[in-house]
């Protein structure tokens, strides 16, 4: 379509517009029977998004929040004392790594708990936005547990003797691809006991890289490259979860999942 | 005061700012049930229901673009209209009362605009309804392709191409 034509076509819009009388009288009872509707009308006065998120950080869990804390400075004492072995180097990060492979379980059960025993409903129909609520849970979760590991890798850094960043790969890798099994046990395990299915995950998962990251190849420089892509590709999964998970929320999927 | 206070106060318990709402919308809104319906009379009733309707649901209403949900509660009750009234307007009275007593004592030049004003009306009125609605938002409105995407629930192309078939229609019926 010419661009005259449409220039031609909102003239006659404008056009129609200005010849166009509205009843005043008309247009005054139709107001006066829309502020008959404003005097009847009962607001629902619902808290202020400050007010939410301080309700919903007063009222959660707070275990979940400060297991990974206790377990990191366990952790990081128990490779204090092995630290002072001569020849233990390479198996602090492996245990460090599946350490913290399984502190990712705490955030994923904290918002797994979000749905249990119908609370997601329960707490969508008291203001709160479900959608909210699991984003509130994610970045506390996200925030002590990205703490946690930054504190851990500066100080394995310095025992070490490493570059932070490399230890930090080492460190992140694990923790994200864990994580993306927890949330995919999350996501499409429908269990009456649900916190059991997530202790068997991490117990697997911090087996898994404590043996994995014990072989001798593993930490080789030549393998730095298999762990960035490792660490990429853990990205895109669990951002996807996060995505089906939100999606799910969104669509009430999940909302209607309940477990003890 | 901007649309996004008024929402935040009403929300707050400030109802009475319901009524400045409708205040400022209400021409536009009425204007835009007269053009999709082609009934000057009931569109009253259309824009005052539009009001009711948005005053019901305004506690849970998340603002972005009050205008444009403003014009969706319009559309909406625009096709309660069709689908529980009547049927498509097809054309109103050539001239409105207020338009025949303004004729008597308009001068040649305002009568002619005046025609032509309710030849394109009618015009306007001879699109099926899916391509009026899509002109009136676009054109009157003031809409962007996306809103009215959102507005009438179909993709973005969808509204393209009704556009397009609406504005040839129209071209042609008023070379005709």
């Amino acid at each position: 379509m010419k661009r005259k034509d449409k220039a031609l076509l909102k003239k006659e819009f404008v056009n129609l517009q200005s010849g166009f009388e509205i009843d005043q009288g008309k247009r005054e009872r139709a107001l006066a029977c829309i502020r008959g509707g404003v005097r009847a009308k009962k607001i629902n006065v619902s808290p202020s998004l400050i007010r939410r998120l301080y309700v919903q950080i007063k009222y959660m869990e707070k275990w979940y929040l400060l297991f990974p804390v206790l377990l990191s400075a366990g952790l990081l004492g128990l490779m204090r004392i092995l630290s002072r072995e001569e020849g233990w180097r390479m198996e602090l990060l492996s245990l460090l790594s599946a350490g913290v492979a399984f502190t990712g379980i705490f955030g994923a059960i904290s918002v797994s708990r979000i749905f249990a025993n119908h609370m997601g409903e329960l707490e969508a129909s008291c203001f709160f936005h479900v959608g909210e609520i699991v984003a509130v849970r994610m970045i506390l979760s996200g925030l002590v547990n990205g703490v946690m590991i930054l504190v851990c890798a500066f100080v394995l850094q310095g025992w070490m003797r490493e570059e932070l960043l490399k230890v930090l790969v080492y460190i992140l890798t694990p923790f994200l691809a864990s994580n993306c099994l927890y949330f995919a046990v999350f996501l499409f395990l429908r269990e009456k006991n649900m916190v059991f299915a997530f202790l068997a995950a991490g117990v697997v998962c911090a087996c898994l890289w404590f043996v994995l990251l014990c072989l001798p190849w593993a930490y080789e420089e030549g393998m730095l490259a298999a762990w960035m892509l490792l660490l990429i590709v853990s990205v895109i999964v669990f951002a996807a979860e996060i995505c089906l998970m939100l999606r799910q929320v969104r669509e009430g999927e999940m909302v209607c999942l309940h477990w003890n | 005061m901007d649309d996004r206070t008024l929402i935040y106060k009403i929300q707050r318990g400030e109802k009475e700012l319901l009524n400045e709402i409708a205040e400022k919308y209400y021409d536009d809104i009425y204007r835009f049930c007269c053009y999709l319906t082609g009934e000057r009379w009931d569109s009253y009733d259309l824009a005052q229901e539009t009001f009711l309707r948005f005053i019901q649901y305004v506690d849970h209403y998340r603002y972005r673009n009050l205008k444009g949900y403003l014009l969706t509660i319009a559309r909406n009750v625009c096709m309660d209209y069709f689908r529980h009234g009547k049927d498509e307007v097809l054309l109103e009275e050539p001239l409105g009362e207020q338009e025949r007593r303004s004729a008597k004592e308009a001068s040649q030049d305002e009568i002619s605009a005046l025609v032509e004003r309710q030849f394109f009306l009618g015009e306007l009125q001879k699109l099926p309804q899916i391509q009026r609605e899509a002109l009136i938002l676009y054109y009157y409105s003031g809409m962007k392709i996306r809103e009215i995407a959102a507005i009438t629930g179909v993709s973005g192309s969808t509204v393209k191409s009704r556009l397009r078939q609406g504005m040839e229609k129209m071209k042609k019926g008023m070379e005709e």
